[in-house]
């Protein structure tokens, strides 16, 4: 039974008594991909799905018909909900799927009980308040990287940024420098897809909404080796990015995310960024919501007898990305470009993992952009289960062994992909390409 | 000499005041009263007045709108349009004309249902104290309406009528809107209306978009279905008045459009009130808080033009398609008027308050000099050719005027 003394309160040996606090999108997708890993997701006893919406959680748990499986009610700004839990339950693993609003609270609750941790996005950014566009002041996940000795003294291991992008962007990284190169120039996380919802005219989400606000209307972020962390304009240097699966060329911009912060702590380079595909349309309707304050995470506003924040409302009024995945086609590409060398010659490399929507409908119930969020924990999950990934304190994703992680992808049902860019290296590998067709 | 006329101002807000102050000007007037709930409005539009005297009424109470009528020519009903009928029947009571901007729009009530009530219920009774009612009269509806009528000149026949206005003018700040937010958001969620193969028919907000490339501006512009009054009223008169025209439209776009569009399809304009933490709030309550109003006085909009604005420009145009002398046409009228600048610079009002109240103020001065003269009640498109060469011989002075090209089609 776990205690409330801040040390390691875990078996290590014994089977992973998980609790996953929020059933959304990625809450669900994770419960889901472990009951369809079969006796591949047997390292979890016990999967608590809890919600602060107990039908959302109960839906959920139904949806996987396993006994192992148990819903829960919670409320994540609550230290005592979630301790509670962790006690009922005997938790020994949290994994927080709801908005990085509640990161702090859920990740220092961990600490005090002892229990490992795990979130897809970290504890969020403060813009600069005199240079906003120039310069980076609290950045993402500052909050738990400042806690890091704490947990190492303490014994106990907490992996934050563990979603796709990050998550497995930062285990390809790391997979890139591993193996691939024998000096890293640039990290470039890009993202994009090809989604499109038949007759629907309203807007679509295909993330948490309030997380969408967040990362695109946040000054984005870039590291470079000489400057350090600094910040730009939202949706500033557009570039063509052509992904594989059949999506093509997209326009993608910088956005505010966690692998341009998580990379360069492990990762010798030069540069690192992070550019999403966000449509023209969409850009508009983000700003439109900024420049009447409708973006507003913290402003209480006085509505006839009510007081609101701006964004929870938007969170209720706008339609679920549950909602609107069995109608979504189309696929999702995410992946990691790395440039540098290898054997003394240029080379540039992306590697990916594409997502069907209508695929991951039919397997999981949610949509693919969540499903390829949540697998990537579900990975890493097994790997601490079994001490595969075993790291004291806080981590990024690429802080540990990428090899274990790249070679479960195709079991859980994400295969990866590589794409080997043009290049001098892939010069060499196309010429020798065709000396072997001709042997 | 024409008799000196007396006018009473009910309601001083932009429209009311624009109209006020033309007026003002006008040697056929000899007093006009200015009303309102708010006194301080009232006395700081009476202050600007050479005729002008002030008076406090409740747009509410019927009797209180009769007694402030009473004696007067003509009763100008500036006031939000869920007022409409209280006014009516307070003109009809005091024995005056009657002028508004918009129709009645009672909440909750059929607005077509509404209107139709006014030509057959309110229009006899008009008729029958002598006095006339002209419903309709601003911008548009109202100059937009005159300018249809105009293009009727060129027609035999009419088969269809599109208005199209755009709201180009886009100022560095976030200013979606140039008049009020609520009135703005209310107008585009509110069921439109066309009229289509003779029918007055509903069609959902936002819907049915054309693209428009206007002269003068670079970019194809999109606009959509919008609830004004035009189509209703002109295919109620589309027999008499619009050469038999079977399909009648409203098109609206421009940077508030486009904005709000964005908010109704996230359901942030709906009335439908969502819970929240226990407490129930209407998504349009909040996007009207959050919205940044109008500029309304002098100094806020001098300071917006001299912050700099991204465009000065937008377009009303009618498209009439029918034939002349046995050939398939398109007229095509361009309604020029100032921009925002130069509105400014003439009145120190934006371009949207310098049009409607201006526009609207040109039929007020049609009643003081005695060019109405239809009794009962009568909508901004039931005009005479006479009396539209009058409004755009007088509208030419305020540099508003038509500019016509017959197309063969």
């Amino acid at each position: 039974m776990p205690g409330l003394t801040g040390q390691n309160n875990y078996n290590e040996v014994e089977q992973m008594r998980l609790l996953i606090i929020g059933s959304g999108g990625v809450g669900q997708s994770t419960a889901m991909i472990i009951k369809h890993a079969g006796k591949e997701g047997e390292w979890a006893e016990k999967v608590v799905v809890s919600d602060y919406n107990f039908e959302r959680a109960d839906h959920v748990t139904r949806l996987c018909d396993d006994p192992r499986f148990v819903a829960e009610k919670v409320d994540a700004r609550d230290a005592k909900s979630i301790t509670a839990l962790i006690k009922k339950h005997d938790i020994d693993f949290v994994m927080n799927a709801v908005e990085p609003s509640f990161n702090e609270n859920i990740f220092d609750t961990c600490f005090e009980c002892g229990v490992r941790y795990m979130d897809c996005a970290m504890t969020l950014s403060k813009r600069h308040p005199e240079k906003p566009f120039e310069l980076a002041h609290i950045k993402l996940g500052d909050y738990q990287f400042a806690k890091h000795e704490e947990w190492e003294k303490a014994g106990n291991m907490a992996i934050v940024g563990s979603g796709v992008e990050p998550g497995m962007a930062d285990v390809f990284a790391r997979f890139a420098a591993k193996h691939l190169f024998d000096t890293v120039d640039e990290v470039n996380v890009r993202d994009g897809d090809n989604y499109d919802i038949p007759g629907h005219e309203g807007v679509a989400f295909g993330f948490s909404i309030w997380t969408t606000i967040e990362e695109c209307l946040n000054p984005p972020v870039v590291w470079e080796k000489d400057r350090g962390w600094f910040c730009t304009e939202p949706f500033s240097e557009p570039e063509i990015f052509s992904f594989p699966g059949g999506i093509g060329d997209v326009e993608v911009i910088n956005v505010e995310h966690e692998e341009v912060l998580l990379v360069p702590r492990v990762i010798d380079c030069n540069r690192v960024t992070f550019k999403f595909g966000v449509p023209e349309e969409m850009r508009t309707l983000l700003l439109n919501l900024q420049q009447c304050g409708m973006d507003d995470a913290e402003r209480k506003i006085k509505v006839g007898d009510s007081e609101i924040t701006p964004r929870d409302f938007l969170v209720k009024v706008v339609p679920d990305p549950l909602e609107l995945a069995p109608k979504m086609i189309g696929k999702g590409c995410a992946g990691t470009w790395v440039t540098g060398t290898k054997d003394g010659m240029r080379r540039s490399v992306y590697l990916y993992q594409v997502a069907d929507n209508q695929e991951c409908y039919k397997k999981y119930g949610t949509n693919s952009v969540v499903a390829q969020t949540a697998f990537s924990p579900v990975i890493m999950l097994e790997l601490v289960d079994k001490g595969i990934w075993d790291l004291k304190g806080v981590h990024g994703p690429e802080s540990f062994d990428p090899d274990p992680f790249i070679e479960r992808m195709a079991k859980y049902g994400f295969p990866g992909g590589m794409q080997e860019k043009d290049s001098e290296y892939s010069e060499m590998l196309n010429q020798k390409r065709l000396m072997s067709e001709k042997k | 000499m024409t008799y000196k006329k007396k006018i009473l101002i009910l309601g001083v807000g932009a429209q009311g005041s624009t109209v006020a102050k033309f007026m003002d000007k006008e040697d056929t007037v000899a007093e006009i009263i200015c009303a309102d709930y708010d006194e301080k409005a009232v006395n700081y539009l009476v202050d600007k007045l050479e005729k002008g005297r002030g008076t406090l009424v409740d747009a509410n109470n019927t009797d209180s709108i009769a007694r402030a009528a009473e004696g007067v020519d003509l009763v100008v009903n500036a006031l939000p349009a869920q007022f409409g009928f209280n006014v009516f029947d307070a003109a009809i009571k005091a024995k005056t004309n009657y002028q508004d901007f918009t129709a009645p729009d009672i909440p909750g009530t059929d607005w077509v249902k509404n209107i139709k009530k006014m030509y057959t219920e309110i229009g006899p009774r008009f008729k029958a104290v002598d006095r006339t009612a002209l419903i309709s009269t601003g911008s548009a509806p109202g100059l937009i309406n005159i300018a249809a009528r105009d293009a009727m000149r060129y027609l035999d026949s009419c088969e269809t009528i599109y208005m199209l206005v755009y709201e180009g003018v886009k100022a560095k700040r976030f200013l979606p809107f140039w008049w009020s937010v609520e009135t703005a958001y209310t107008d585009m969620v509110d069921d439109a209306y066309c009229f289509e193969d003779g029918e007055i028919i509903v069609t959902e907000p936002f819907s049915r978009p054309v693209y428009e490339k206007f002269k003068h501006v670079d970019e194809e512009i999109k606009l959509i279905e919008h609830a004004h009054d035009e189509p209703v009223i002109m295919g109620i008169n589309a027999d008499k008045y619009f050469r038999g025209a079977k399909n009648i439209y409203f098109k609206y776009g421009g940077t508030g459009v486009e904005f709000a569009e964005t908010l109704y399809k996230m359901g942030m304009l709906s009335r439908e009130p969502v819970e929240v933490d226990g407490c129930k709030v209407v998504p349009l309550n909040l996007a009207i808080k959050l919205t940044p109003p109008a500029p309304k006085y002098r100094e806020e909009i001098q300071e917006i033009i001299e912050e700099g604005l991204e465009s000065d420009t937008g377009a009303m145009v009618i498209k009439a398609f029918g034939e002349k002398d046995g050939e398939k046409v398109l007229v095509e009228t361009y309604v020029d008027a100032p921009g925002l600048v130069d509105s400014f610079e003439r009145s120190g009002l934006t371009a949207e308050m310098y049009l409607t109240g201006q526009g609207g103020a040109l039929f007020t001065k049609m009643f003081a000099d005695d060019k109405i003269d239809q009794k009962g009640l009568i909508s901004s498109d039931m005009m005479t050719m006479e009396q539209v060469d009058y409004y755009l011989q007088h509208a030419a002075k305020l540099d508003i005027t038509l500019d016509t090209e017959v197309k063969k089609i």
